[in-house]
């Protein structure tokens, strides 16, 4: 069968196989009964913005597949990475709740599916289901410390502490794959320096500095930590 | 009647405006939620938590001031905002059950209201409209948390930064004549906690700001004479 960027899409959450960890993925089956006629599946290719800030709010994305860019600019044409949103996470669940503009830009990193349900209806969906509204209060509050972590970050000013953080972030997310085949960063130095607030050469520079001192390689788009303690030092874990 | 720091604990005799976590639950809940809240009052500069302490519950802040600061492990704290009357702290790590992100600092004689996180819990499970007004804080919360994290992270000229936290605190100040002036009880210390720079830096640009005669900060209150150059400050 043909499918668009090559994805095959499930439009069916009940007997839907990329199930993750995320919000709606684990709701009590009634609940999810219930859901089901609310949403559209769709597909965006690569570079697709799926709001922008200051936008305001239509509804809310629950990411399937794929993987989202949240970001900020600011009118000098500056971009500041907040996260890089994974499978299972929703999207623009804070605007849509408490009804103010978006206050990021989303955009598609890789050829995404994607379940996108109107405002309205969301909300008259989380008023009926108490456990859903739960669920919400439990994702936005994760979204929130991730925000304050972030935030954090800025006030430790060295690059490298900087840097052993987000890799370290990196190596909870993919714990398994990690120690034997490394792990998978798509993101250019210039990405990088947006999520931490720095320059892609400060970037480029630390990353030589951890090659040479044998901490961390990151050899195109693989991470290999080859000194995890020195690492877990540098980010003060 | 004499009450604790000139403020009353009772609850049942509020009159605090509306906007209010509270206010705006429906008769059933508010029932609910009085039969799990104590009311306490504390004094300035009591800590009520602190970051990464386990959350032991909600305070909801019914009258008063207190400050929302982090700190790095070279002891530099940084100010994320300040909490004013009818907003809940402490709901983002309740809900998640992680160590709260945040410290919490009192700055004037407060009242809170403290609800212990297991009767928390199951009072949002039983009442959906507080579940989800609670919904509607956090992410209130997290919109202010972005909007902190753009202003240190995308505007990298200190004076630029200034100039956008005096614009913000002068938005309920009293404008006559083109010049605003409003309360400000912060010192330079708070101020560049909130800013995320030095004491020195906020006091050399706050003596450039008055000799260039677009701001004054003298004793408390604030006075911008010349909005127009604050403004380009901050879109420079």
């Amino acid at each position: 069968m043909h499918s668009p960027y090559g994805m095959e899409l499930v439009e069916d959450c009940l007997s839907c196989k990329l199930c993750s960890e995320g919000f709606f993925c684990h709701l009590p089956k009634p609940v999810m009964e219930a859901f089901q006629p609310l949403k559209f599946t769709l597909a965006y290719p690569a570079g697709a913005t799926l709001f922008a800030e200051g936008q305001v709010c239509r509804g809310i994305y629950i990411l399937c597949k794929g993987r989202v860019k949240l970001s900020a600019s600011s009118r000098a044409g500056q971009t500041l990475i907040f996260k890089v949103a994974q499978p299972g996470e929703v999207l623009g669940l804070n605007a849509a709740v408490s009804g103010i503009p978006h206050e990021t830009t989303a955009e598609t990193g890789q050829p995404c599916q994607l379940n996108f349900v109107k405002r309205d209806d969301f909300l008259k969906f989380l008023t009926q289901h108490g456990d859903a509204c739960l669920r919400a209060a439990i994702h936005l509050s994760r979204e929130c410390q991730q925000a304050y972590q972030h935030l954090r970050s800025f006030v430790t000013t060295s690059a490298p502490e900087r840097i052993a953080r987000l890799m370290l972030d990196w190596s909870h997310d993919d714990s398994k794959t990690a120690a034997a085949h490394g792990i998978k960063v798509p993101l250019t130095h210039d990405e990088i320096g947006q999520i931490i607030g720095m320059s892609r050469e400060t970037v480029t520079r630390t990353l030589a500095n951890f090659r040479e001192q044998r901490i961390a390689d990151l050899h195109g788009s693989t991470l290999l930590i080859q000194n995890m303690p020195a690492i877990e030092k540098l980010a003060g874990a | 009647m004499n009450s604790p720091y000139g403020l009353s604990a009772e609850c049942l005799t509020c009159h605090l405006g509306s906007g209010n976590f509270c206010c705006a639950l429906s008769q059933e809940s508010l029932e609910a939620f009085k039969q799990i809240k104590h009311a306490t009052v504390f004094p300035e500069g009591a800590v009520i938590f602190v970051e990464g302490q386990l959350p032991r519950g909600i305070f909801m802040l019914c009258q008063g001031q207190a400050k929302l600061s982090t700190s790095s492990r070279d002891g530099k704290t940084f100010i994320l905002r300040i909490a004013r009357g009818g907003e809940i702290l402490g709901l983002d790590a309740v809900i998640t059950g992680k160590p709260y992100e945040l410290t919490m600092e009192t700055m004037r004689p407060s009242r809170l209201t403290f609800v212990n996180r297991d009767d928390f819990l199951g009072f949002l499970k039983e009442h959906g409209d507080a579940c989800l007004k609670a919904a509607q804080h956090i992410g209130r919360d997290c919109h202010d948390a972005y909007a902190v994290a753009r202003l240190i992270g995308l505007s990298h000229s200190v004076s630029g930064r200034i100039a956008k936290f005096l614009l913000t605190s002068a938005t309920d100040g009293q404008a006559t004549n083109g010049v605003i002036r409003t309360r400000l009880s912060l010192s330079h210390t708070d101020i560049a906690q909130l800013v995320g720079t030095s004491r020195e830096t906020i006091a050399r640009t706050l003596a450039e700001f008055r000799k260039k005669d677009i701001v004054e900060l003298k004793a408390s209150i604030l006075t911008i004479h010349n909005r127009y150059a604050l403004e380009q400050l901050v879109a420079a």
